[in-house]
């Protein structure tokens, strides 16, 4: 087979989100810290922004969410709109910055969960859904920023991998 | 030269997130508008993702077990010290209300009450738990080859209420918890007679009821049940929990009660669903 197709996005990326579906339903459903879980989709979106920038990342955290919001029971589309929004902002960021030192991608991992939690939670509630805005919010941000950090170890490696024979992600962000 | 090509990269960046929040607005669109796509798309992804899920889970449960291990010791020594006085407590009610049963039955049988000893239901296993933080949503091992059906309240215990069906595959289905920031339900409380309604608050937080009047007569401890009130989704008499505070404002028009649930919602393994229509 030709080598080229196998690091092709298109080959590598749908399996990827499969397993963090999957891994997310079970392995990171299964490991509460206060009561709160990571969130492995928004987490890809903003992994593939960071290797990726802001036009790939926002599409890619539309895909990635769109596949959790099949998974859950929240209105359809509302994980998708938070992580392309999320990703295009992180990618924006990315972008801007000339020479980007070693702790930005932990450290955007982790600001960026913890807001794409609260933007969904304001989105939820703009839209009539329920008032998520509650007291317990702060937390829920503050722990998923964590456990994505913690996961991004993880996550991120992999979201290159998948990401890494996409010639317009690799010349997006500027090194 | 570079500054331009720049600007039209931003250009054509915009331009893609504006498409891309676009096709979002209209899944959501679609979503509000209760499109049978959405329901369609979800119930295939359950039955596609679950073999997947059920073979995953078998790899990763030492690991969530022992994750639980690690973070809820305390929760299980206190948990485990809770139990035991239930446990005594239970056995002192036992022999108070050994008269008690027969007396109730033949009351039951006098007054053709249906109970849920005669509702028709199927047992079902939960295989995974919540997935989100936002979704308190359980999937079990039953769907519509089982009979279970979208609206179909699941309890545990014999009459614990603990959720409904809110999306059936053909193997699986999803049920949404009692504690679900937009699950409600109307119910009694059977020792004043006050109606009112059940709402969810999401993790870590108790249900509120609804719609209660201050003037209503509510103490911690009086049991909560469904009310099976004309059109209501729910059987009479599911036990959904006991008043666990009540908070009297002054000079507010609706009481604010918080109620505890009978069962332990978030950690169920086993339940069943009643297979109940409105109609029915």
């Amino acid at each position: 087979m030709d080598p080229q197709l196998l690091s092709s996005p298109w080959v590598r990326v749908p399996p990827v989100l499969l397993t963090l579906v999957v891994l997310q339903l079970t392995l990171v459903a299964g490991m509460p810290l206060f009561r709160t879980t990571a969130d492995l989709l928004l987490l890809a979106a903003v992994a593939a922004a960071l290797v990726a920038g802001p036009e790939r990342g926002a599409v890619l955290g539309l895909v990635f969410g769109f596949a959790y919001d099949l998974v859950l029971q929240t209105p359809f589309g509302l994980s998708a709109l938070t992580s392309c929004l999320v990703a295009y902002a992180v990618g924006r960021v990315r972008v801007g910055m000339l020479q980007p030192v070693w702790w930005v991608a932990p450290a955007a991992t982790v600001v960026a969960s913890a807001a794409g939690i609260g933007l969904y939670a304001a989105l939820a509630t703009v839209l009539g859904e329920v008032d998520l805005l509650e007291r317990r919010l702060l937390v829920t941000m503050a722990v998923v920023g964590v456990l994505n950090g913690v996961w991004g170890l993880v996550v991120r490696p992999v979201v290159r991998w998948s990401l890494a024979g996409d010639a317009a992600a690799t010349t997006a962000v500027v090194r | 030269m570079a500054i331009s090509r720049r600007t039209g990269r931003t250009g054509r960046s915009r331009l893609t997130l504006a498409i891309c929040v676009l096709i979002s607005l209209v899944a959501l669109t679609l979503n509000y508008r209760g499109s049978g796509v959405v329901d369609g798309v979800r119930g295939g992804a359950l039955d596609l993702i679950g073999p997947l899920r059920d073979g995953a889970d078998r790899v990763t449960r030492p690991v969530t077990d022992a994750w639980h291990g690690i973070t809820g010791y305390d929760d299980l020594e206190a948990e485990n010290a809770q139990l035991r006085a239930q446990v005594d407590e239970l056995r002192r009610q036992l022999l108070e209300n050994e008269g008690e049963a027969q007396r109730y039955q033949e009351l039951v049988d006098l007054l053709d009450v249906s109970r849920l000893g005669d509702l028709d239901v199927v047992a079902a296993r939960v295989v995974s738990p919540a997935p989100s933080n936002f979704d308190l949503s359980v999937e079990i091992d039953r769907g519509t080859a089982d009979g279970v059906r979208e609206g179909h309240p699941v309890v545990a215990g014999g009459g614990l209420l603990v959720g409904t069906v809110v999306q059936a595959g053909r193997s699986r289905s999803m049920v949404r918890l009692l504690t679900d920031p937009s699950f409600r339900a109307g119910v009694v409380l059977p020792s004043t007679g006050a109606i009112a309604t059940v709402h969810g608050h999401g993790r870590g937080d108790q249900p509120t009821l609804e719609h209660l009047a201050a003037t209503v007569e509510v103490n911690e401890g009086d049991v909560v049940k469904t009310s099976g009130a004309r059109g209501s989704q729910y059987p009479p008499d599911l036990i959904v929990g006991r008043v666990s505070a009540v908070d009297r404002a002054p000079g507010a028009v609706e009481l604010g009660v918080r109620v505890e649930p009978a069962a332990e919602v978030e950690q169920v393994t086993y339940v069943q669903v009643v297979r109940w229509t409105p109609s029915s």
